[in-house]
């Protein structure tokens, strides 16, 4: 069973001329005890997606199971699910335990020691008898890491996790997500817009653009069917013009020349590169960093 | 369900400023000014008389302290400071984005008539130690001034059920129409400054229905009175009139108009509530949260 399977979701706000589709026919599936990643811009439409996920939002079009199970049909399959969605939201004026308190009596937890050890885990127990509103940004982000926790969930929806962590607070919910998903059997469904931190933590993820997935797939994968070849050829001028007409020129540096083309081509790149007159000096495969490829499928409207 | 209530619980109560400024001072006022006026009977009745005499004039029968409380929610005062806290309840949520912890755990409808249910309660223990401070204090500050407090018999000890009953009943009924109204306005309005002004106007404002009653005559030739007729304000006016024995006052009213019986006012008021939470509940089960 899946543990997250979204199929055809579209979010439209507005009506007329101010019609904005969100989100626009997500179908997405995410299996069990993984991390899976939500890679996309500022307002590519990730929270929104993530909202829809959790029955905050309700789609336009289109469903969302977890666990099999709608969450417009079966709202207790919620119970499952930790989320933390655009920051750490509690009542300022009661302290990180009591806010833990509250929502262990609003999902039904009778085992109070169970907020004790969630604050153990996001290292926030020393603080947590001051006021929520006196909390750092860092601080915040853990209390509503531990909110996510509390139940023990077998899912977890995390929107921007790390955001105002400092570094160690990213390494920390790194390895603890690690830990949860490796030693514990438990799923993570993480948005992010850094991209060193999906690169990193991910076994799978989306690139949502416009509200679109415009990539999706392990990121290895992903990576190595972008792969390019660096070329150095003299004149480099003649060599972009020889190879471009089959393979697309990514970009001219000092470097060289870089293509999108895969280790097979190399030989029919330096035929015609010899053919036509132009000397080579070198031709390396190049794997193309996440950074690139991201900025490569979100760039422009093409890839939509 | 307790573990609901609970929660609820420590989230009104954990908002001391709110709580304490909106509800808890007026029990705490009421329990300040019986020991301030006990402690002046007491200073008094050492050689002042017409102090006494003076605080007599305050006092009617055993009854009257413990029933007053209860009307003071219905006052502008009481209702301004009561809708001010149920719109920190409801439009709070909103404000601090903390709707999506609660609904991700509980169906919407649970959490929103839990929030109706446990504001119904804190409000009724606010009231009632209100009342106990107030009538408690009457009674003794009666026993020093010398005033006749009237009989206690079964008589009257039945009669004063009933009426604490009928007055605890018209102030729960008028606090959960408020109550009502608030829940929508925070729904959209989605903040607490917005919810306050909007939940006034319209709780406030509700009696101007009048006007709208005769213009409609004088302009349109149209009769909007029996839209008067199912107002909150007319009915527990109509209550509050029979309660009280006077003769019932229907300003508009047409010649001949025979007012609704206390148990039909009763029933639209219930109504209404229902009305309000159902309404509340439907909406907030279709809004989208974004915050």
């Amino acid at each position: 069973m899946h543990a997250i399977e979204i199929s055809d979701i579209t979010k439209i706000y507005g009506k007329g001329k101010r019609r904005i589709h969100a989100v626009n026919k997500i179908n997405l599936i995410i299996e069990q005890g993984q991390i899976y990643g939500l890679l996309g811009p500022n307002g590519a439409g990730k929270t929104t997606a993530m909202r829809m996920m959790l029955n905050l939002i309700r789609p336009t079009q289109g469903n969302v199971r977890i666990y099999g199970d709608d969450v417009r049909q079966n709202h207790a399959i919620l119970r499952r699910v930790g989320m933390m969605i655009e920051g750490a939201s509690f009542y300022p004026y009661l302290t990180g335990r009591k806010n833990l308190i509250l929502l262990a009596r609003t999902h039904g937890l009778t085992d109070m020691n169970r907020v004790n050890r969630v604050l153990e885990i996001v290292k926030l127990s020393d603080r947590a008898d001051q006021r929520f509103g006196t909390y750092s940004m860092g601080m915040k982000q853990r209390l509503g890491l531990a909110g996510a926790l509390l139940h023990d969930p077998d899912l977890l929806i995390l929107d921007e996790p790390t955001n105002g962590l400092d570094p160690n607070g990213i390494l920390e919910m790194r390895l603890l997500l690690r830990d949860l998903v490796d030693n514990h059997g438990k799923t993570v469904c993480f948005s992010s817009h850094t991209l060193s931190e999906v690169e990193r933590l991910c076994d799978n993820l989306a690139i949502i653009h416009k509200g679109k997935i415009v990539r999706e797939g392990n990121i290895e994968s992903l990576l190595t069917e972008q792969t390019q070849l660096r070329i150095k050829a003299s004149p480099s001028e003649k060599a972009s013009a020889v190879l471009s007409p089959q393979w697309r020129v990514c970009d001219t540096t000092t470097d060289g020349l870089f293509l999108e083309a895969t280790a097979d081509d190399a030989p029919h790149i330096a035929r015609a590169l010899v053919n036509n007159g132009v000397d080579i000096y070198e031709i390396i495969p190049h794997r193309q960093s996440l950074e690139s490829f991201f900025l490569d499928v979100t760039s422009g409207d093409d890839q939509l | 369900m307790t573990a609901l209530f609970r929660a609820e619980w420590l989230k009104l109560a954990g908002n001391r400023w709110a709580v304490t400024f909106l509800v808890w001072i007026f029990p705490m006022s009421a329990l300040f000014m019986s020991v301030g006026a006990i402690v002046i009977a007491l200073l008094a009745s050492a050689g002042s008389p017409e102090t006494l005499n003076d605080m007599s004039q305050f006092l009617t029968n055993w009854q009257g302290g413990f029933l007053s409380a209860w009307m003071f929610p219905n006052s502008d005062l009481g209702r301004f400071t009561l809708i001010i806290f149920t719109a920190i309840v409801f439009a709070g949520e909103y404000q601090h984005g903390t709707w999506k912890n609660l609904i991700t755990r509980r169906p919407r409808w649970v959490i929103m008539l839990n929030k109706f249910f446990t504001l119904g309660v804190f409000i009724t223990i606010a009231f009632t130690m209100m009342s106990l401070f107030v009538g408690v204090g009457s009674i003794v500050l009666g026993q020093i001034v010398g005033h006749n407090m009237g009989v206690f018999d079964a008589n009257s000890l039945g009669e004063f059920i009933r009426d604490i009953i009928t007055q605890m009943g018209l102030t729960l009924v008028t606090t959960f129409i408020a109550t009502g109204y608030t829940a929508l306005a925070a729904m959209y309005t989605k903040n607490i400054i917005g919810t306050i002004f909007t939940s006034l106007l319209i709780t406030l404002g509700e009696p101007s229905i009048l006007l709208l009653v005769s213009l409609g005559r004088s302009l349109l030739h149209i009769d909007l009175f029996p839209l008067y007729l199912l107002t909150p304000t007319h009915n527990f006016g109509n209550i509050r009139n029979a309660e009280m024995g006077y003769e019932p006052f229907v300003p508009l009213a047409p010649e001949g108009f025979v007012p609704f019986s206390v148990t039909v006012s009763w029933l639209i008021l219930i109504g209404w509530i229902v009305c309000l939470i159902a309404f509340s509940i439907r909406n907030f089960n279709r809004q989208d949260i974004t915050a």
